[in-house]
């Protein structure tokens, strides 16, 4: 069994080899004729011509456990099998492999697989080759990544919460914490009890997401954690629900004694206003020192400040003004030494493994990511009563969530490996009124993030490979100590200018027509509005899981005649090369298997004959141009 | 299978049409001629039907510093408190020019609701119904075009301008507002590369249609996918419309646009008021940092006048244009902001009490309706549910606002969710 495994792996890092040659590995495939040379020359900006030198680490999933895996799964399918078979309901056809491996790549990447990348899988004959697959995509970057966009749309990260708090720091360390398969519970933990500024610990940016607004702060944790609205309770008791006005300030009170804004004295520069009238007060210099120095009060601090109910507390149970005592909602208080702070016992209580609605929570979304619908509905709003539509099923996952200590990674490779997951997916419109049984995943629109995602592999190779400028200088630049010299301070100004300039520098090299071609994880957070992600719906991440798949009319005026698909016609786009690259006979089946993971239908290849021979090359741009602009593309089956 | 040898045979002529035929037949579209009278002119004669302009002030609006202001109390803060056109009413200082206009505007003082949650509460705002997790209500723009249809055959039913609007929920993508992310961009990607030609474009699309034809087949009860019928329809019609100069603000004078405010919000409601001109039906402008948990005074001096410039500039054009009886305007908002200040010098989330403000469409100006007690904090008299608020605009323009409708489950829902229009300000 193991060696099958690392049999397979091998197979894949080869095959991924072969890919970067444009050669397939010999032996694990029929042989097809190398692609000619491309001699066309590129349009592309030349910092794609090349792959960048970058190693991101990642780590892997546990190999070893692959018969644990299998058993879960099993027991996963049986339970689902077992509630249909009592609901009188027919499982959904399992997939074939086309189909399993453009939704893997999509499920697991938030990308669809390079035509090669089908091909080699469709046509591979190793016995266990979706486990293989789940495995090579799961230790992918492109997990990360599009974990990454769920978890940006559901935390609302952006690189700046107002104009004076800088925390795309947060962003990068949440992307390096998935990278590194950080269990959930630590994460969430070190976001809880965080402090500093964000230049020395990033993770406090998820609390100065919300600078100012302690209060709306603890509803969306509560929300995003537990699963829970507790919204209403802050002005008054909960009107559809348990919790109580007391309650809500209670809980707030863990966190009575954070502060986001530093004394003072901790960012204060005595030479600032020296430096101030030597340049002038409104110069270039000046304005950049500021908003240095502005960047430099936020950060979290525990102080022995108390929470005190409000002036017009209304109720009899506490008094206006009265200091709040700290207490949990619900469940056991967590044991701590002694001298724990506040912060602490409420972190740990939130992301506790007895603490139910935590565990409750990440299992429904999590299995939702694959499934595209949760065991329960929403997934944000759970009370007492809230009851997943297989309740032996949410017992058992939620049981090995524990077992797995919280590491999304092998949950998920239980979640991909049943057999649920393989089966066709639900045409059907699904009645949200009524329970589903799992019968298979939904249809779903690809998310804004997936729909851009994917097009960059229609027109860059290696596309993981292209991050975001370096911030680490621009940190460095901007962070400043108090009680900065004149000839300091002049240095750091510089130093923030060239540290800009290099940004930007290196974003235009990866500009085409305008647009940067990276990632959405690799993007700014969120891209302004009138961006192609946000046309997709891009959640401008305001508001909690705000993002949306629905189509409007400028989403088609985008495929229909934007940039993006102009780059994609152009000659060095990687679907232009694999077409042109690809023998006379072989170009349709390699432009539908790019864009669409499968193989033309002999109808289609009839309709593509008549337009190719019409129209010669302008015939192969417009069969790009309409497989591009099907729903079949832009649907995850 | 198509012979191929007759596809031959066929004339040019023949050949347009045939793929026109595929085009209309699987897809449902065509970007051949309409009928002309689809293409009449840019302009459009609204005739009976009122047009909407509501500006949904998103992250909430606080209420003391905008329409009901409390001059003397400490919940004041540092907003001063003007006087307006019409003796009595008062708002806060930096609603300057739409004080000049208090006589064309009704501000409801008394509207409240329960969530104090952005999300929940802007649904509520837009739908009249809470969001739940079994069904997806439609909001206000979709309903108009549900109830009363569009005005310009060629331009959308509606627009969202500068953010996330109102969606058509179970109705589906045809009462889906057109979102504009930017209006200084307009809306974008709207004319074909140029090296394209008519007749390729069409056979784009038919291509595209055969090659969707079995996904089609698969999904052929999911109104998700059967929804792009409508898009479709929608985009390529906008393609050929001669009246896409209504999305392009470099047609305005620069001192026009200086006027409305180079800012989000004024070319939000320069570009609204560019669109109902041409007949577009209900525009949203979303405008979003409201949400003054830190520093209100500070925050209030940038977006109190950008809002009273843009509002003050759109009323102005429409009474000069001729278009305010026929246009209601809607400042519209989440809910209000607590008034005692807190220790960020801001003001906290508030939905006991927030104000509202309509004007034009013949409602009855010059009035305020409702009155919060003496610190802003709850409603004393002539309260209004949201409900309530929403039956006022949808008498305010005619519709059917008893009217029920039923979603795809079977349910019954109407426009307000059952709420009684202000009989003071629409009678």
């Amino acid at each position: 069994m193991l060696r099958t495994v690392i049999v397979g792996l091998l197979l894949f890092v080869a095959v991924s080899d072969g890919l970067a040659q444009g050669k397939p590995p010999a032996g694990v495939v029929k042989k097809r004729p190398t692609p000619k040379p491309n001699e066309i020359k590129s349009k592309l900006p030349a910092a794609f011509n090349t792959v960048p030198n970058v190693n991101l680490p990642v780590k892997p999933i546990k190999a070893d456990q692959l018969a644990k895996v299998r058993s879960s799964a099993a027991r996963v399918d049986e339970l689902i099998d077992a509630k249909l078979k009592k609901e009188g309901l027919e499982p959904n056809p399992e997939i074939d492999d086309a189909r399993f491996v453009r939704r893997a790549y999509l499920d697991i990447t938030g990308q669809i697989p390079s035509g090669r990348d089908a091909y080699l899988f469709v046509r591979s004959t190793i016995e266990n080759k979706r486990e293989v697959l789940i495995d090579y995509l799961l230790n992918s970057v492109g997990y990360s990544s599009h974990m990454f966009n769920y978890l940006a749309d559901t935390w609302r990260i952006v690189d700046k919460s107002t104009n004076n708090t800088y925390i795309r720091p947060w962003a990068d360390w949440v992307k390096r914490s998935l990278r590194q398969n950080k269990p959930y519970d630590v994460m969430v933990r070190e976001m809880l009890i965080a402090d500093g500024q964000v230049f020395d610990n990033p993770a406090v940016g998820y609390r100065l997401r919300d600078v100012g607004m302690p209060l709306d702060h603890l509803n969306n944790t509560v929300r995003v954690f537990l699963g829970t609205r507790i919204g209403c309770a802050q002005c008054h008791d909960h009107p559809f629900d348990k919790w109580t006005q007391k309650e809500f300030y209670q809980l707030a009170a863990f966190e009575g004694g954070m502060k986001t804004q530093l004394p003072r004295g901790q960012y204060a520069q005595v030479n600032l206003k020296k430096y101030m009238e030597e340049v002038g007060e409104r110069s270039r210099e000046a304005n950049r020192m500021r908003q240095i120095e502005r960047w430099n009060r936020y950060g979290v601090m525990e102080t022995s400040t108390s929470l005190k109910f409000p002036h017009d507390y209304a109720y009899d149970d506490a008094k206006p003004n009265e200091t709040v005592l700290p207490e949990i909602l619900f469940g056991k208080k967590p044991a701590l030494p002694e001298d724990a702070s506040r912060r602490q016992v409420y972190a740990h209580w939130m992301t506790s493994r007895d603490n139910p609605r935590f565990t409750r929570t990440i299992v429904n979304r999590l299995w939702k990511q694959a499934f595209g619908i949760g065991l329960f509905e929403p997934v944000d709003d759970m009370t007492d009563y809230t009851k997943a539509s297989i309740p032996e099923l949410e017992t058992f996952l939620i049981s090995e969530m524990k077992r797995l200590r919280y590491d999304m990674k092998e949950f998920l490779r239980i979640v991909y490996n049943t057999k649920a997951y393989q089966r066709s997916v639900t045409y059907d419109d699904v009645d949200l009124a009524k329970p589903y049984y799992f019968q298979g995943p939904v249809l779903r629109r690809m998310t804004a993030e997936q729909v851009w995602d994917s097009v960059l592999v229609l027109t860059i190779n290696n596309s993981e490979k292209y991050l975001r400028p370096n911030d680490n200088p621009f940190l460095t630049a901007v962070s400043a100590e108090p009680g900065m010299s004149i000839s300091e301070i002049k240095a750091k100004v510089a130093a923030y200018d060239a540290a800009e300039k290099a940004k930007r520098d290196h974003n235009r090299r990866h500009t085409y027509r305008g647009l940067v071609l990276r990632r959405a994880s690799e993007l700014p957070q969120p891209l302004p509005a009138g961006h192609f992600l946000r046309q997709f719906g891009q959640s401008d991440r305001e508001i909690i899981g705000d993002s949306s798949t629905e189509g409007t009319v400028p989403q088609l005026l985008a495929l229909f005649n934007g940039p993006i698909t102009h780059i994609m016609l152009e000659a060095g786009s990687v679907v232009h090369r694999e077409v042109m690259g690809a023998r006379p006979t072989d170009r349709l089946t390699v432009v539908f298997l790019s864009i669409l993971g499968r193989m033309p239908t002999d109808e289609e290849r009839v309709a593509c004959f008549k337009e190719i021979q019409e129209n010669e090359a302008a015939g192969m741009g417009n069969v790009i141009w309409a497989l591009l602009n099907t729903r079949e593309f832009l649907f995850v089956q | 299978m198509v012979d191929k040898s007759i596809v031959r045979q066929m004339n040019e002529l023949d050949r347009r049409r045939f793929m026109r035929q595929i085009a209309s037949s699987l897809l449902g579209v065509t970007i051949a001629p309409v009928a002309a009278h689809a293409f009449d002119s840019g302009k459009a004669n609204a005739g009976s039907k009122k047009q909407v302009i509501y500006l949904f002030m998103t992250g909430a609006m606080s209420h003391v510093d905008t329409f009901d202001p409390k001059p003397g109390s400490k919940v004041q803060g540092d907003t001063k408190v003007i006087n307006t056109k019409t003796p009595g009413i008062k708002f806060g200082e930096h609603m300057k020019k739409l004080a000049g206009f208090s006589n064309d505007l009704a501000v409801i003082r008394g509207v409240s609701q329960e969530t104090g949650a952005h999300g929940p509460g802007q649904y509520l705002m837009r739908t009249s119904y809470k969001e739940i997790a079994t069904t997806s209500h439609p909001g206000l723009a979709s309903w108009v075009q549900r109830l009363d249809g569009r005005i310009s055959k060629q331009l959308p039913a509606s627009v969202s301008i500068g953010g996330k609007g109102g969606s058509p929920g179970y109705l589906g993508a045809k009462y889906a507002p057109v979102p504009v992310g930017d209006p200084n961009q307009g809306l974008q990607n709207v004319k074909m590369p140029a090296y394209l030609k008519e007749p390729h474009f069409n056979r784009r699309l038919a291509l595209s249609a055969t090659f969707d034809k079995n996904f089609r087949g698969l999904a052929k009860n999911n109104q998700h996918v059967n929804g792009y019928d409508d898009l479709y329809r929608e985009a390529v019609s906008l393609m050929k419309s001669d009246g896409l100069r209504a999305f392009d603000l470099n047609q305005e004078e620069d001192s026009v646009r200086d006027k409305y405010g180079r800012n989000r919000l004024g070319q939000g409601c320069l570009l609204a008021r560019r669109l109902i001109e041409s007949g577009v039906r209900f525009v949203e402008v979303i405008s979003g940092g409201w949400d003054m948990h830190r520093g209100v005074f500070d925050s209030m001096a940038n977006k109190g006048p950008e809002l009273d410039n843009a509002v003050g500039s759109l009323l102005q054009d429409l009474k000069q244009k001729g278009m305010l009886e026929n246009t209601l305007v809607v400042i519209g908002t989440e809910f209000g902001r607590k008034p005692n200040i807190n220790v960020n010098v801001g003001r906290d989330h508030h939905p006991a009490a927030f104000s509202t403000v309509l004007a034009g469409a013949g409602i009855k100006g010059g009035q305020v309706y409702g009155q919060t007690d003496s610190d802003a904090f709850y409603v004393e008299d002539q309260s209004v549910s949201v409900q309530d608020f929403n039956a006022t605009i949808a008498k305010a323009i005619d519709l059917p606002y008893e009217e029920e409708i039923f979603s795809p489950t079977g349910r019954p829902f109407n426009i307000s969710n059952g709420g009684t229009p202000i009989k003071e300000i629409v009678g």
